[in-house]
């Protein structure tokens, strides 16, 4: 175990750093890490694909013995610019022996349905990547009910950031909190959506088939 | 931000997302769109699997597409999908993505396998496919997932290829294939993995398996 100097956090939303569960959590995150002395960066994953420029995210990489990526679940794995990220990634897989501590991989996943558990095939996805580049398998936070940030949800970001801190592997507790909705009360949320659509005056065709 | 769905400089990838229309079996087990138009197909950079599954499945008919400028797409963001319902937000032609892809019978993502999953191109595809589904959820099998938009939806197959055997990635595969499955209701799915060494009568063998499987032949 060796703990990290120095972290870095991807960010896998299109929001960006700023906006969106994910990178919310992942903030949070890296707020604990930095109160425990860890020097800490951030790399928006869109931004780097946006402007063509795979060589920051690798150097980033290269910089950081932790690396945590923070990203929403797309239908049921990563959204597209994550999986062209860790492609540049892999594709200079940083030679082992040169360094003499372990790089470590862990991923925040946070999904839009009340259930942790799936997560589950992003996770896996992130796992094989961590083992094709050569990083250390730091383990997984899943976060169901997009990400909301309920008191559950803040413990276990505190516990995961001892853990990462410690340059241990995420405890299972950590990794697949329950719910923090029951899923059955879960359909009542459709209300929200229909008072987005509302607002958007779209509610009448809410229903539409347009390609049928 | 804008992505090209395909790019011609990575023609080494095989990526589809081909939506094949069956003329016979389909229709005749009642599983086929009548007013459906005739030809399919979405983005590839590789002719040589839709050509296996075409030539296999007999009688499926699907063009492709090379063009960059009629396959560019951009990462969607779900909580606007109430803004324009059943169709993406970003107005380009990555919106034909998720069209052809309902008014097809048999959906099939070719992919090299990526660390267990899709490939970045077939991805950028799939992520076009949110608007299909309705915002609001519902039990499917005792987990929450959204409701359908559609009264029909498309068989999905799932092909992926990797140089060698790796039961980890294929194992993962199969399930992303299966739970996309879940998410799009798909009435029937297969998975079925490649060597990209394995020559075409190897491959028409694996794909017959899956492909009787779905009952898209006998």
């Amino acid at each position: 175990m060796t703990a990290p100097k120095h972290a870095l956090l991807l960010a896998g939303s299109p929001k960006g750093l700023k906006l969106g569960s994910s990178a919310r959590l992942g903030g949070l995150l890296f707020n604990h890490l930095e109160n425990r002395g860890i020097n800490i960066d951030a790399l928006h994953i869109h931004a780097a694909l946006q402007w063509r420029d795979p060589q920051s995210l690798r150097h980033a990489a290269t910089a950081a013995d932790l690396v945590v990526l923070a990203t929403p679940l797309y239908v049921d794995s990563l959204p597209a610019p994550v999986i062209w990220g860790m492609k540049q990634l892999a594709a200079e897989a940083l030679p082992e022996q040169s360094r003499t501590y372990p790089r470590r991989f862990a991923v925040l996943v946070n999904c839009g349905f009340p259930e942790p558990s799936q997560n589950a095939t992003c996770v896996g996805i992130c796992q094989r990547f961590a083992q094709s580049v050569g990083f250390e398998w730091a383990g997984a936070l899943a976060f169901g009910a997009a990400g909301a940030p309920t008191r559950r949800v803040r413990r276990a970001i505190e516990l995961a950031a001892q853990d990462l801190a410690a340059g241990k592997v995420l405890s299972k507790e950590t990794c697949l909190p329950r719910p923090v909705i029951p899923p059955r009360l879960y359909p009542l949320t459709n209300f929200a959506w229909k008072l987005q659509a509302r607002r958007q005056g779209t509610k009448e065709n809410l229903h539409a088939t347009p390609y049928a | 931000m804008t992505i090209p769905l395909v790019e011609r400089s990575d023609v080494a990838e095989h990526i589809v997302a081909a939506g094949f229309r069956r003329q016979g079996v389909l229709e005749g087990n009642g599983l086929g769109a009548k007013k459906r138009p005739s030809n399919y197909t979405v983005t590839l950079s590789s002719t040589r699997f839709p050509d296996r599954i075409n030539s296999v499945s007999t009688g499926g008919q699907y063009e492709s597409d090379h063009s960059e400028r009629s396959n560019r797409g951009r990462c969607p963001d779900p909580s606007r999908w109430v803004k324009t319902p059943g169709i993406c937000v970003i107005a380009d032609a990555g919106r034909d993505v998720a069209k052809k892809a309902i008014q097809c019978d048999l959906l099939t993502f070719v992919t090299p396998i990526t660390f267990g999953g899709y490939s970045f191109h077939l991805k950028k595809a799939v992520d076009r496919l949110i608007p299909l589904i309705m915002p609001y959820f519902q039990f499917v099998g005792g987990e929450i997932h959204h409701q359908k938009r559609y009264a029909q939806y498309p068989l999905l197959l799932g092909l992926g290829t990797l140089p060698e055997s790796n039961d980890a990635q294929e194992q993962l595969f199969r399930m992303l294939v299966r739970r996309n499955a879940i998410n799009f209701h798909n009435p029937n799915h297969a998975a079925t993995i490649v060597r990209t060494r394995h020559e075409n009568r190897e491959v028409d063998r694996e794909l017959k398996v899956v492909l009787h499987q779905l009952e898209v032949i006998q």
